[in-house]
């Protein structure tokens, strides 16, 4: 909802297509605190996973309106900042008009819903937010989707195009991996994406295995990438940790699963039955274990030191780390060259895109999309 | 992905399935709407299927070769799915009323069941025999029982329920691929009910149950379309205070006995709902089950909603009060909520 | 159709190690050495064997239970059903059907049936199989007179006619479902005209008489194999024994009994390749020898074997469970 110049909305976020409503689950500040941009408001759960909301403006929280405990459609009202010096009145008014004419943002309503587009015999399911600038892709690891980027998409679609996409085998991608052979061959499918979708260049942000995707993308098609931003990458000299992936493949039910996703998060409380539910669907689709297994087997065969992994690379790297990963070792910055920037994140794990969406996005903005 | 019907879940396993393997075959009573049988100069229906469309499409696709429509003739239909299943083919049977088990038992209880036991190992029987049940649609006694029951009480069968489009065609495939024979009762209420359901083939695994809700203030397991039944039930509950978790466990047999107990370890109190008649039913199974196996983590006694020990009314007034209405599963957990056993 | 003499040798040593199998189980019942049921299949081995030397081994046949007849007809290894008679582990089926339940899927049989009526939708289900792998093979469905009445056997022939399947029923008419005699309880002409309604030929042959059951099955089973439909054959030979070993028989006098065992099928056999010069007594004599040493054997070691242990008790009834 807009705010009305002086006065700024606090409001349920939509994070990703099946989110109808998050529940409100703390406050982190009292109504009348001051407030500057970023600070921490409120932390909203929903049935995959809890983020908080952050202050858009700074000034003063002058209405803490949502309820601990209490869910909330998505778009609902739950405080306003504005400064000081506007009037209560207006504060009172404003909170008066966005009940009545503010709707909660419904299912059928949300905006872009992913589509399917064939690549070289291959079946790719993508989402795409935004419109203008010069286009990011976003790249998701092993084992997951699109949806991993349902804090981070959202966010960077405000300022230029955005697309999420799933990797063959993956998602909502088809899962015969024929012709895919290793994960140059990866690369080549996600060139190939890219030209049927006429984007010539794109600032690439990629998770894990995915990252190793585009290092290669970056040694071998430099010029097709503006920027490139890696979370908790695979493929720059670190081995993955090889009980998680044994662990991923073997578990059948919700218990094993549970035990593994708990490996990925610096909270393990934030392991929800959805998650765990959602990895084992994904796993059930036909095909989709022999993909996997597939992908195990190229990321096995990714080797490269450091140094080999940037060996001729141009575009300008970033690399972003949880402190507490537990499936990839964070590098540390002497083991990187001085020109690639490492952003480590205190209380994150492998998922920084989930666990600290917003340093995430901030990081990317001030890299990539305006360098 | 995209939102589809329970019916259109169904159709899209069978016929998946029927792509995929060869051996998959279709036998029924107007699977094909009567198309093997029809006059040449007659319309035909290309968007039918059977009594109520699971089947539609797949006479044209398939041909009468795999989409075998039979005269009625129960015993000789299923008998004759028991014998090619353990030939060599994978039949899927169309019993149509579960309430028709009557006629053609002894295929299923005393043959299908019992081959590969009796006969030491030597003899599999892949065989599914879908079937609808369930009151609400003023079906009267013979079309509307659920005789889930009497199915799980036999060793050698696998009995299923999916309550939901996403489980209905991930049980379905899961079902088509087992080499056991499986007894699939769709319910007949649940046909239209619409969902997310991917367009790729994927399975459902058996003896495992779905955590519909969590909760930590009591335990409902609910079956078939007494699952959505209860999800309504407990949207008022959650407004009063009272946090459900609600369990289907989608099989009967197999059972998901630790996760049924699991969730009662953690909240003490349960609530069975179950659209069966309550002798020797399976509401009475799970309540045995938990009585003599989680005896010291419960705080009240098991609630049973159940119907009534009567056959199935015709009048709509008399089916409404026969069905475990959302109102008395409420009122159960209430009840057990506000019992103390000690 | 002239058989050939190893043909002739192999329908003499099957019929001759029927009764002989059948003659020993009933002296070692009533000894009480094997347990539960057993249904004797003594004075009607031509049916079995007449139509089963028609037979491949890919070929199914469903039986009654009175099965012991058409499983070694159809070639399933003799000691094992012994053993299994036995209720011992090393039996066709383990040691968990017994009688009333032998089977072996590798030689296309697919078990006798407690159920009266219980095999005929199976085996048109087999004959489905047949079709649908197109490869020629034939669904064989035997049942007595008794089965004959049952709604099964009716719905089964039906659908074979309008389905158009591989299969060939025969109705072995031994006189009696149980105590009640077949003339009582079939309220027609006789089974083979009641099948003829159902919309297929129909047959009546001398059961006891092997070479005309052997002819008859021979033209309705290439029928069958060709595509051109179902058909019936009811075989009529008269069980020498009770329905069960312990049944008093006080439904027939002593005098039937003793008719009925002057229309011996072996003794009919002998004679025609005797008379005919097809065969010589020496070797039916040898023939009858090794019999004899077989059964022995089967019996020894079947009574020598292991039952089977408690844990086999729970296995086997699911492929996977879950």
């Amino acid at each position: 909802m807009p705010g009305k110049g002086n006065i700024h909305p606090v409001v349920v976020p939509k994070w990703g297509m099946a989110m109808e409503r998050g529940l409100l689950s703390a406050w982190h500040v009292d109504e009348g605190a001051p407030l500057s941009v970023g600070d921490e408001l409120v932390d909203i759960e929903t049935e995959k996973i809890a983020n908080s909301v952050e202050a858009t403006h700074s000034g003063i929280l002058r209405r803490r309106i949502g309820t601990v405990g209490e869910a909330y459609p998505c778009g609902a009202l739950i405080g306003v900042i504005a400064e000081a010096t506007v009037a209560e009145e207006e504060i009172t008014a404003f909170v008066a008009e966005h009940a009545a004419t503010s709707r909660p943002v419904s299912v059928e309503a949300s905006g872009p819903t992913p589509q399917m587009i064939d690549v070289n015999g291959h079946s790719l399911r993508y989402l795409t937010q935004g419109a203008g600038g010069v286009p990011v892709l976003l790249i998701h690891g092993l084992a997951g989707d699109l949806n991993n980027w349902l804090f981070v998409q959202p966010a960077l679609s405000g300022r230029r195009v955005c697309y999420a996409v799933d990797l063959p085998g993956h998602g909502g991608s088809s899962k015969d991996l024929s012709g895919i052979h290793n994960l140059v061959d990866v690369g080549d499918l996600l060139l190939a994406f890219l030209d049927r979708l006429a984007l010539d260049r794109v600032h690439l942000v990629a998770h894990s295995m995915g990252a190793a995707v585009a290092l290669d993308l970056a040694r071998r098609r430099g010029h097709r990438l503006a920027s490139l931003t890696l979370l908790s990458p695979a493929g720059l000299g670190v081995s993955s940790n090889s009980e998680f992936i044994a662990g991923l493949m073997a578990a059948g039910n919700r218990r094993e699963m549970a035990a593994v996703l708990k490996m990925l998060l610096a909270d393990e409380v934030q392991v929800s039955r959805d998650l765990v539910n959602d990895m084992l669907k994904y796993k059930r689709l036909d095909g989709a274990e022999a993909a996997l297994r597939k992908f195990c087997e190229f990321l096995s065969q990714e080797n490269r030191s450091t140094a080999q992994a940037l060996a001729g690379v141009a575009t300008p790297v970033q690399v972003i780390w949880g402190a507490q990963d537990r499936i990839l070792r964070p590098l540390t910055a002497a083991e990187l060259p001085s020109n690639v920037r490492l952003t480590v994140l205190e209380s994150t794990g492998h998922m920084p895109h989930l666990e600290k969406s917003s340093r995430v996005v901030e990081a990317i903005e001030n890299w990539g999309p305006s360098g | 992905m995209a939102i589809k019907s329970y019916r259109q879940a169904l159709n899209e396993a069978l016929r998946h399935e029927m792509r995929r393997d060869p051996m998959v075959i279709l036998a029924g009573v107007d699977i094909g709407d009567g198309y093997t049988s029809a006059a040449a100069d007659a319309p035909g229906d290309a968007e039918g299927g059977g009594v109520l469309g699971v089947t539609a499409g797949l006479i044209q696709e398939f041909g009468v070769a795999r989409v075998i429509e039979t005269p009625i003739s129960e015993s000789a239909m299923i008998g004759m799915c028991v014998g090619a299943a353990c030939t060599g083919l994978r039949p899927v049977a169309d019993l149509m009323f579960a309430d028709f088990l009557g006629v053609c038992f002894d295929q299923i209880f005393n043959q299908a069941a019992k081959l590969r036991y009796m006969f030491g190992g030597k003899a599999k029987v892949p065989l599914v025999i879908r079937a609808m049940v369930g009151a609400g649609q003023n079906a009267a006694a013979q079309h509307s029982q659920m005789l889930h029951s009497l199915f799980t009480h036999i060793p050698g069968l696998k009995v299923v329920l999916p309550s939901s489009p996403y489980d209905a065609k991930g049980l379905l495939i899961t079902a088509i691929r087992d080499d056991d024979p499986v007894i699939f009762l769709e319910h007949k209420v649940l046909y239209d009910v619409q969902e997310e359901v991917p367009d790729e083939s994927y399975r459902v695994p058996f003896g495992e149950a779905n955590i519909v809700t969590d909760g930590d203030d009591v335990t409902v397991v609910a079956f078939s379309m007494m699952v959505r039944t209860a999800l309504a039930a407990s949207k008022v509950l959650e407004k009063e205070g009272i946090g459900v978790e609600l369990i289907d466990p989608r099989t009967t047999s197999p059972l998901d006995e630790d996760g049924i107990l699991e969730s009662v370890a953690k909240t003490g109190r349960v609530v069975i709902v179950d659209e069966g008649n309550p002798r020797c039913g399976v509401g009475a199974d799970v309540a045995a089950l938990i009585a003599s196996r989680a005896f010291h983590s419960l705080k009240a006694p098991i609630g049973l909603v159940t119907a009534p020990h009567t056959p199935v009314p015709f009048s709509p007034p008399l089916e409404k009060a026969y069905l475990p209405s959302a109102e008395r599963v409420a009122d159960a957990v209430r009840r057990v909520m506000s019992s103390n056993a000690r | 159709m002239q058989l050939k003499t190893e043909d002739l040798l192999e329908a003499y040593r099957r019929m001759r190690t029927i009764r002989v199998f059948e003659e020993n189980v009933k002296s070692e019942f009533e000894r009480g050495n094997i347990p539960g049921f057993v249904h004797l299949y003594v004075g009607q081995e031509a049916s079995a064997v007449g139509v089963c030397m028609n037979l491949r081994d890919s070929d199914y046949i469903g039986s009654t239970h009175r099965g012991h007849g058409h499983c070694i007809a159809k070639g399933c290894d003799v000691k094992a059903m012994m053993a299994e008679i036995y209720a011992r582990r090393t039996g066709l089926c383990g040691g968990k059907g017994g009688s009333m339940h032998i089977a072996d899927f590798t030689h296309g049989m697919l078990g006798a049936n407690a159920i009266v009526g219980g095999n005929p939708p199976m085996v048109i289900g087999a004959a489905l199989s047949a079709k649908t792998l197109g490869n020629q093979g034939v669904g064989v469905s035997f049942t007595g007179d008794g089965g004959s009445n049952q709604g099964t056997t009716f719905e089964s022939m039906n659908m074979a006619v309008v389905l158009k399947l591989p299969a060939v029923f025969i109705f072995e008419n031994n006189g009696f479902g149980e105590s009640t005699s077949y003339d009582y309880a079939v309220g027609c002409k006789d089974v083979a005209s009641r099948a003829g309604a159902f919309g297929m030929p129909a047959v009546k042959v001398d059961g006891t008489d092997f070479f005309a059951v052997h002819e008859t099955a021979r033209s309705m089973i290439e029928r069958a194999r060709t595509g051109e439909g179902p058909s019936a054959i009811e075989t009529v030979a008269t069980r020498w024994h009770g329905h069960y070993m312990g049944d008093a028989e006080t439904y027939r006098s002593k005098e039937e009994r003793n008719r009925v065992r002057r229309s011996d099928p072996l003794v009919k056999f002998q004679s025609r390749v005797l008379r005919e010069g097809w065969l010589k007594q020496t070797q039916l004599d040898q023939i009858d020898a090794g019999v004899e040493g077989l059964i022995a054997a089967a019996i020894a070691e079947a009574s020598a074997a292991p039952f089977p242990t408690e844990s086999d008790l729970v296995t086997q009834v699911y492929n996977s469970y879950p």
